[in-house]
């Protein structure tokens, strides 16, 4: 690899990180169309390559979130079990189909998370509002959903409400499903899943959207290793692209964040749903064999 | 439950912590060394880059395997064992994993 190779390639993962971080999506959804389109990697090992740096940033993430105790590690324990089972039977499949399927199928996905961003983008992993106000300690929220008796109610202090709030996930049966599904695109694709966990618990759950970020995170860095071991034991990872993709994702995230503070989230939203359109169109045309648009 | 959980958040923080800046160290170390000594060899500093950065990748794609075996660990030690097992169980879907990837 040569200087300017991973100069190039770290930038491109900075910008990765940098965008996925500002919409809250995660760089994976990101950094699999650029090293795809731009850099010419075969998409096996972009995907690959991104769920490693996946790996990186949501254990990062969690880091955070453990020590202010936001994410609910119970919940997370319970979603990442079944998570873990779809990254790998998503990492199984990805690695066994053409690349020109999971080309169509990623264009496809961004095409739905572009469409999404332009019709809500209030809809995201790092804002939002809960579909149902949260109680304040003490006071318990909605129905508990207990599954095998084992009780997922979490507290966490909001210092933007100057409270503890305390909730109880509800239809934590269909949370599993759709964390399995979630689990399985990760694997498959090469994002985190953040995309269909935080809507699923804040939306279905009924987990207030702090929780719901921080939780999808550490379920994430727990879950993504499943599909990232297939895509490397199966030797689509290049472990010095891999080693150039975190850092520059670490970089890039950290930049977005802050710029996550000062720039308008909504027309930010705008903007780059319009980008994502455009790699949508890009990775269809491609996995369509049409030339001229490829 | 508050006291598992407390002890559960303060070792998964800190075992990431550690862990993800053992990662960071070892693949920028080998990075360096690597863009340093020119396209990779079997031997000499591209060697050592090498294996720097395969020690780097390896000790993050552990982290979460060590997250899930200190849960279990916790859980289980504090009485919980319905949470030890959740989390016994996600080490083996992680460990299957590997396996599953030979076939």
């Amino acid at each position: 690899m040569t200087f300017t190779y991973a100069l190039s390639l770290a930038a491109a993962a900075a910008a990765g990180g940098l965008v996925g971080s500002l919409l809250g999506l995660g760089g994976g959804i990101v950094i699999v169309p650029l090293y795809s389109l731009v850099f010419g990697m075969p998409v096996h090992v972009a995907v690959g390559t991104s769920l490693v740096a996946v790996v990186a940033t949501a254990s990062s993430a969690s880091t955070a979130y453990l020590g202010s105790r936001v994410a609910n590690v119970r919940l997370a324990l319970v979603l990442a079990v079944v998570a873990a089972v779809g990254a790998l039977g998503g990492g199984l499949v990805g690695t066994s189909l053409k690349s020109v399927f999971i080309t169509g199928v990623f264009g496809l996905v961004l095409l739905v998370v572009g469409v999404l961003m332009l019709v809500r983008p209030e809809a995201g992993a790092g804002e939002g509002r809960s579909p149902r106000p949260a109680s304040r300690a003490g006071t318990g929220g909605a129905s508990d959903s207990p599954v095998g008796g084992l009780s997922l109610a979490g507290t966490y202090f909001d210092p933007a409400a100057g409270a503890h709030v305390t909730y109880r996930p509800r239809s934590v049966r269909a949370g599993l499903a759709l964390s399995f599904l979630a689990g399985g695109a990760s694997g498959l694709l090469g994002i985190g899943g953040g995309v269909v966990q935080v809507p699923v618990m804040n939306l279905l759950l009924g987990v207030p959207m702090k929780a719901a970020a921080a939780t999808s995170s550490h379920i994430i860095s727990l879950t993504a290793v499943a599909g990232a071991v297939v895509y490397l034991v199966r030797g689509y990872v290049d472990p010095f692209v891999a080693a150039v993709t975190i850092i520059g994702v670490f970089l890039g995230a950290r930049g977005g964040t802050h710029l996550a503070r000062v720039l308008p989230g909504r027309s930010i939203k705008r903007v780059f749903s319009l980008v994502l359109f455009y790699m949508a169109l890009r990775m269809l045309a491609r996995a369509l064999d049409l030339g001229f648009l490829s | 439950m508050e006291s598992s959980d407390g002890r559960v958040y303060r070792r998964l923080a800190r075992a990431l912590r550690v862990g993800l800046s053992v990662s960071l160290v070892l693949l920028a170390s080998g990075l360096v060394l690597g863009l340093a000594a020119g396209s990779p060899a079997a031997e000499g500093p591209a060697a050592h880059a090498s294996g720097l950065v395969l020690a780097g990748v390896a000790v993050l794609l552990a982290l979460p395997v060590v997250q899930a075996v200190l849960a279990a660990f916790t859980y289980w030690s504090q009485g919980d064992r319905g949470f030890g097992l959740a989390a016994f169980g996600l080490v083996v879907i992680q460990c299957l994993a590997l396996l599953a990837a030979r076939l």
